[in-house]
Formats: structure tokens, sequence, C-alpha cells
């Protein structure tokens, strides 16, 4: 009952997890950038919904709605005016200027809202609800939907638009894509606008479900990737899937070894992929 | 005489420090084929890619219906009216058939370009090349190489191209594929579009073109009409 | 696509070697102009100098860029906090031990860790850190969380720890103009421009990380047990945090990868910034942050690079100049 209890939270937390990855797949997909300021995308929503739009009033749902569009066009400032200028270049420059911006960003978080560990404070974090047999947290439930349905949004972009087709053809081939008519640009600067877009929603959900603060940028980064690790690159479902393997992972892990090794459990399964199986453990499949 | 249609002037391109393509010039009229011939390494690619903005000129002039193209982006310049069928196809794996198709479509959907009539849709391509239509659904990379090349050729057209250029379509296929292959670019051909194409068969390039450009080391070592250059003419200027 | 060795230029390097013996002949007599404050200052300076050091040898030649270094402070921190107070070693002994363990444990982190490439393997460095510092946070042996305090260390005259760090940056600045100058040096280049062109000309890639890998790992430790031994105490979320890695990538950026003065530039300008900015931590990063983002995207080869191209000046005859870009020929 005890397992099965883990495994059930381990699927629901893993929609929050999977979430948290889509953005670094989406980037990584259509730039081959590891994003080192994606994590801390994710707090500075948690940070806007928590901090500046609930405190004026505006209710939560509504909030969402505006945090989305705001980290969308950050995402596209970000990549369009700054990101841009490394890429191409090899390894080096966009990990420099990514992890720059990561820290400029969690440096100022902490600057203005100070090291004080933040959540939205709402009747939702302490509601349960009975699922299949067990009592679970309403705020895990509305975590796995939404994560879920962003996933499914996600697919439908770009399995049935025209920006979704060129997106895909770009991160084949971007040369190729130009004899299309397409500008490599404008679509890295989408994909980049997406995954931040992506990283929004996880912030509010983040904000809903846990506590934070601005250090916390660097856990959701370490999550991200985690995730993108495990579940292979091969597709944004298999993101998702890896969300809920490495959440289950670390359930499973505090479970049997103790609270404490929630983290180190997850992280030794990672490295354990990263060793013997680098592709991830889904197989390849298209978008 | 009537303006030609694509006028390339002088052009040059280089990696770093080694000239691929010196000085070229030719022009091609409305509607007539261009066979640009020459071995391995001759430039023939980096000519192409040159002309479609995707490798910078590094002197000289492309000019289109009297319009400078020189510096224009290359995902720009297909607007434009000149699309590429790249060496080695170069389709997009993560897309089926279809949506390869409809990645050009899309581009060049909204409204004719340049008020040019809207000539070409997915069902045309089909129709050229039935082949295709049965494995609309299947990825990109299932294909085979023969059914790949139909695919980048309808790919190019629906980009509404003016001039249509060609590279080594025929590489790697058998001799029936090409044979299909051809026959429908005499098909496109026949509808009044501008080909330039980079052939390796020389007998085959000058059958089916109207006039030929040889190049040897990045320089033109021979130009003029295909029938009055003798066979042995063209092998001197190829092999240089 | 790799590097020139400039021509010898006798006048230039007479001044050169000029200068740099001024340097070291100021700082070996610190005690004489200076006081405790330009002692603290120059403490401060050196570790972080030879930080950057050793993480711009591992990034600027060896091609390994990584967000991991900081298991080697914890190590080396550890090790001599450990040594001293739960097996009674001598400080200076445990300065030798931390940079074994570290070297030795830096063969299996390097194994499992090269497997990845590029961002994974930033990351994936950063990852293993991550194992470490839950490990040592979590284990009675070396306090948990609330770390360890080194008794011994408050003994030590200031004097003596500084002549340490002084003397350890000459070493490593000295240890790695050798390498450059010697085969080893080329290998190592050819490894980070063109890996596979590199393989096929028989140089054994691998290897030749991995012992870039140790030795910056060892020089990594040994500058920890210095920091421990300065603060006296260690604690697993300071020891393994990743700061230490922000900090020396953006020194080794904003003065100039892949040149052997960019570090040392790149860490006075961290030092100065901390010591006008004062207090406050996060201005000091934010700044550091902004100026190495804005290093990279308009002059990635640093303010040692600036000085080399618009005034010819560089104060190590090791020009063996990196790409920093990709039009980039000789």
């Amino acid at each position: 009952m005890q397992l099965y209890e883990t495994l059930i939270n381990g699927l629901l937390l893993g929609g929050l997890y999977g979430i948290i990855g889509l953005g670094l797949s989406i980037n990584f997909g259509t730039m081959r950038l590891v994003h080192l300021a994606h994590g801390d995308l994710i707090v500075l929503a948690a940070y806007f919904f928590v901090a500046v739009l609930v405190p004026a009033g505006i209710p939560p749902l509504a909030a969402v709605a505006v945090v989305v569009p705001v980290l969308f066009a950050t995402g596209w400032g970000l990549q369009r005016y700054v990101i841009a200028g490394s890429l191409g270049r090899g390894v080096l420059p966009p990990l420099i200027v990514t992890f720059g911006i990561s820290t400029v960003l969690q440096n100022v978080l902490l600057l203005w809202a100070t090291a004080d560990a933040r959540t939205l404070h709402s009747p939702l974090a302490s509601a349960g609800v009975q699922l299949a047999g067990i009592t679970v947290a309403t705020v895990r439930l509305v975590d796995f939907a939404v994560g879920l349905a962003c996933l499914g949004v996600l697919l439908l972009v770009l399995g049935k638009t025209a920006l979704g087709r060129a997106l895909r053809a770009t991160s084949d081939d971007p040369s190729t894509a130009r004899l299309m008519g397409i500008d490599p640009r404008k679509m890295y600067a989408a994909a980049a606008a997406i995954a931040a877009a992506t990283g929004g929603v996880a912030g509010v959900l983040l904000a809903a479900t846990s506590t934070f603060y601005p250090a916390t940028g660097s856990e959701m980064l370490l999550v991200a990737f985690e995730v993108v690790v495990v579940g292979g690159l091969g597709s944004l479902t298999g993101t998702f899937i890896g969300g809920v393997l490495l959440a289950t992972a670390q359930l499973l892990g505090a479970r049997l070894l103790g609270p404490s090794y929630a983290l180190v459990a997850g992280h030794l399964v990672v490295l354990a992929v990263l060793v013997f199986r680098p592709q991830g453990l889904l197989p390849r499949t298209a978008a | 005489m009537t303006e030609p249609l694509l006028r390339v002037d002088g052009l040059a391109a280089s990696y770093g420090q080694l000239q691929a393509v010196r000085g070229v010039s030719f022009d091609v009229e409305a509607g007539a084929a261009l066979a640009v011939i020459g071995e391995n390494g001759a430039g023939k690619t980096t000519l192409f890619h040159t002309i479609c903005g995707l490798h910078e000129a590094a002197a000289g002039e492309v000019v289109l219906a009297g319009e400078r193209l020189r510096g224009i982006p290359a995902h720009a310049l297909v607007r434009r009216g000149i699309a590429l069928v790249p060496e080695g196809r170069r389709i997009f794996p993560s897309l089926s058939v279809d949506e390869n198709l409809r990645v050009a479509e899309d581009q060049h959907g909204r409204g004719a370009p340049a008020g040019r009539a809207r000539r070409w849709s997915r069902e045309r391509v089909y129709g050229l090349f039935p082949d295709l239509r049965a494995a609309a659904r299947r990825g990109g990379h299932q294909i085979s190489g023969g059914q790949q090349q139909m695919l980048a050729i309808g790919r190019a057209l629906l980009c509404e191209p003016r001039v249509l250029l060609l590279d080594e379509v025929s590489l790697g296929l058998s001799p029936a594929v090409v044979k299909l292959l051809y026959q429908a670019l005499a098909a496109i051909r026949a509808e009044g579009m501008t080909l330039i194409f980079v052939e390796q068969d020389v007998a085959r390039s000058v059958a089916f073109s109207d006039h030929l450009v040889c190049l040897h080391k990045g320089s033109v070592r021979l130009a003029g009409p295909s029938r009055s250059s003798s066979l042995d003419e063209v092998r001197r200027a190829y092999f240089g | 696509m790799t590097s020139v060795r400039e021509p010898a230029n006798r006048p230039a390097a007479i001044v050169r070697a000029a200068i740099l013996a001024a340097l070291v002949l100021g700082l070996v007599a610190a005690p004489v102009w200076g006081g405790s404050a330009a002692r603290a200052l120059l403490i401060v300076f050196s570790y972080n100098a030879a930080l950057a050091v050793m993480w711009n040898l591992l990034a600027g030649y060896a091609g390994l860029v990584t967000f991991g270094q900081q298991v080697f402070i914890g190590l080396g921190g550890y090790t001599l906090a450990v040594g001293c107070e739960r097996f009674g070693l001598g400080v200076w002994p445990a300065f030798l031990v931390a940079a074994v363990l570290a070297a030795a444990i830096a063969v299996p982190v390097g194994a499992v860790t090269f497997r990845l490439k590029g961002g994974y393997f930033a990351v994936g460095s950063w990852l293993v850190a991550e194992v470490f510092r839950l490990v040592f946070g979590n284990w009675d042996f070396v306090g948990n969380a609330s770390g360890m305090f080194i008794r011994q260390a408050r003994a030590i005259d200031p004097w003596v720890v500084y002549y340490v760090a002084i003397g350890l940056l000459i070493a490593m600045v000295a240890l790695v103009v050798a390498t450059l100058r010697s085969r080893l040096g080329l290998a190592l280049m050819a490894v980070r421009d063109a890996e596979d062109a590199a393989a096929s000309l028989g140089v054994h890639v691998w290897r030749v990380k991995l012992l870039a890998f140790v030795v910056a790992s060892a020089g990594t430790a040994l500058i920890a047990a210095l920091i421990t031994v300065q603060t006296p105490f260690i604690q697993p979320n300071s020891a393994f945090s990743i700061q230490w890695s922000a900090a020396a990538s953006f020194m080794a950026v904003v003065g100039g990868l892949g040149t052997v003065e960019g570090p040392l530039l790149g860490a006075a300008v961290y030092v100065l910034l901390q010591h006008q900015l004062g207090s406050s931590g996060a201005v000091h990063l934010i700044v550091l942050g902004a100026v190495s983002v804005v290093m990279m995207l308009v002059e990635p080869r640093g303010i040692a690079g600036l000085l080399r191209d618009r005034l010819g000046w560089s104060l190590f005859a090791v020009a063996r100049r990196p790409p920093a870009s990709r039009g980039d020929s000789v």
C-alpha cells in the first residue's frame, strides 16, 4: 500500500517535473542549447505571480494569464538580443552567456525579494482529495493535470500548425529550412519564447506546490536537466515521462532510504542513465 | 534580344583562404535550361549556394529580373523567386512526406509572392509524382532515394520559383528513376520554368539543356549553346 | 585552426621577464611594504586567481567546460578538516593528502563525466557535485550540515598563509606555462580545438583530458585547503556550492580564456569589484555575471585578448592564440 501511494504520488509530481523539463527540452531540441537560466525563469515567474500579481489583488487564475505572456516575451527578448549572439560558435559561449543570465537573475531576485522563502498561500495547498484509494494533495493533482494539458498544447502546436512544422524543420536542418523561406533566428526566438512560457506555467505551479527562494532556480535547472536526460531527447512526450520517472525515483528513494535521500536517489539514477544509456530510457520517436 | 531573367556577373566566393568560385558570369533567359558541369571540387555547389544566399559572395552580382540579389539573406531570397533543390536532397527527417511539402507551402501560401500567380499546390506535386502520394504519411527518411529526390523537387516547386536550381538530382539513383525525374523536369520546363542544373552525366546535361557552362577550379572554362559544343571541347574544358 | 607561437622578440622578451620578476619580487617582499589589509587582499586575490587559472586550464586549454570543480573545493577543504581534526595531521601534511586524494577521486569522476559532451558535460559535472554536497551534508563523521571547525588553523601566522597563497599561485602559473610550451600543451589545444581531428592524428584524447583534469582537480583541492585554513571552518553547502564555478568561470572569461594572463586579470577585476561593492555579494555577482555575458558576446577573448590585439601587450610568451570565433583562421 505504501509503495502504491509512493507510485501514485510519483506520477502526479512527475507532471510538475515534466513541465519543468519541457522548456529545456524545447531549447535543446531546436538549438542544441542547454539553457542554464531556464530554472531561474521558472522562479522569476513564481515570484512575479506570488510577489507582484497576487498582492495586487489579481485572482490566481487570471494571474496565470498574465504570467505566461510576460514570460513568453521575456524568453523571446533574451533569445533575440542576448543568447542569439552566442550560438554557432562552439560549446562555451552559450554556456557562459546563459550561466551569466542565470547568475544575474538569481541575484537580482535576491536583492529585490530577499532570501526569504515564498509560497502561494491558498487553501489549495493544504486540501486533499481521494484518488484511487488514497489521499492525494489536491495541488499535486492540479500539477499533473496542468502539466499534461501543457504537453497536449505543445504537441498540438508542434504537430499541427505551420509554426510547429517550421520549428521542426529548423531543428532538423536550419540551412535547408532557409531554402524554404524560414528565418532560423525567428524560429529560435519562437522556440525560446515557447520554452519560457512553459517555464511560466511551471513557475505558477511551483508557487502553488511548494516554497521557493531565489536559489531555487538552480534546483529547477537540475530537475529540468535530469528530466530531459532520463526521458531522452526524442520527444516532448518522452520528456514528460522522464519527469514521472524522476519523481518516482526520488519518492522511492525517500521511502526506502529516508527523506534526505530523495534528491540523491534521483541524482544517482540520472548519473546511471548518463553512463549506461545516455540516449535516455525511452526510444527515440518523432515529436 | 530580351533581358535575361537571371544574370550572374563576376561572382566570387571563398572558404577562408580557398577560392571556390572565381569570377563566374553567365546569363539565363526565361524558360531556358542551363547545365553547369565540371568535375568534383570545381565549385558547382558553392556557386549554387552563393546564388541562393546560403553562402556569402566575396564579389560580383546576381540579378534576377533586374533586381540585385547580393546581400539578401537566403530565406528572403526564396521569395524573390529562386529555389534550390540541394545536393543530397536534404529532406527533413522529423517530418512526413506531406509535411515536408507543407513546410514549403506554408511559407509561400499567403498570397502569391511579388504578385505572381500561384501555380503549384501539393495536389499538383502529387500529380507530377504519384509515388509521393502513396508515401504521403511516411517519414521523410523512410522513403527511397528516388522518392526523396521527387520530394525535394516538389518542395522547391511549392516555393513558387521563377528559377529552379537543381544540384545533382541523379546522384546515386538508378537509370530508371533518373529517367522518370527528367521526364518530370521536362514537364516542368514545358510550363515555362527556367532551370539551372548540375548533372554528373555530361551527355544528359548536353541533351537536356539549351546552354551549358563548364567550371574548372572555380572559373568558367567553356560556355555556349549545348548543341554547338563538341563532346571533345567539353571534355577538355571539364578536365582543365 | 590551432594556434601559432609568436616569433622570438628579444627586447620584448626582456621587458616581459623584467615585469614578471618585478611582480614576483613585489609579492615576496609584501611584509616590507604592506600591512594586514594589503595582505588580506592579496591572499583573496591569490586564491581566486589560482582557481581561475585551474578553470582556464580545463576550459580554455583542454576544452572541458565544467561547472563541477566545486567537488574538489569540498574535497580539499574536508580532507584538511578531517585530517587535522579526526586524524591529528598537521596542517601542511594535510595539504598534501588533500592534493593526492583529489587526484585519486578525479580519475573516476573524469571517467564518468567525460562520456558527456558540451552542455551535458557542464551540467553533469554539476550534478556530481550535488551528490557530494548531499552526501557530506548527511554524514555524521564530517559534521552533517553544520560542518567542521579546524582548531589548528587558528594558530597559524597569517604571513605564512600569505606565502602559501602566493606560492600556490606562482607555482600554478609556472606549471601552466611549462605545460603549454611542451608537447602536452600542443596536444591539449588540439583536443580543445578539434577533438576528432586530434584523435585521428594519434593524440590520446582521453588520456590528455584526464591528465589535465587530474592536475586541475589536485590544484583546486590545494587552493581549497588554503581557503579552509583561512576561514577556518567548512560547511557542505558552501564548500560544494556552484558559486565557486560561477566565480572561476566569470574570472576566466572576463580576463581572457585560453591565455595565461587572462585568469589573473579576471581575478583582479573580481577582487577589486568585491572590494568596492562591499558587503553585498549579490550586487558583485550581478555585475560580474553581466560583464561576462557582454564579454562573451562582444569580446570573447577577454581583457587579455583586447590588450593583445589592440596594444600588442602580453605578459607570457606562450602566445598560442585560441580561435575565438568561427571565422578565425591563423
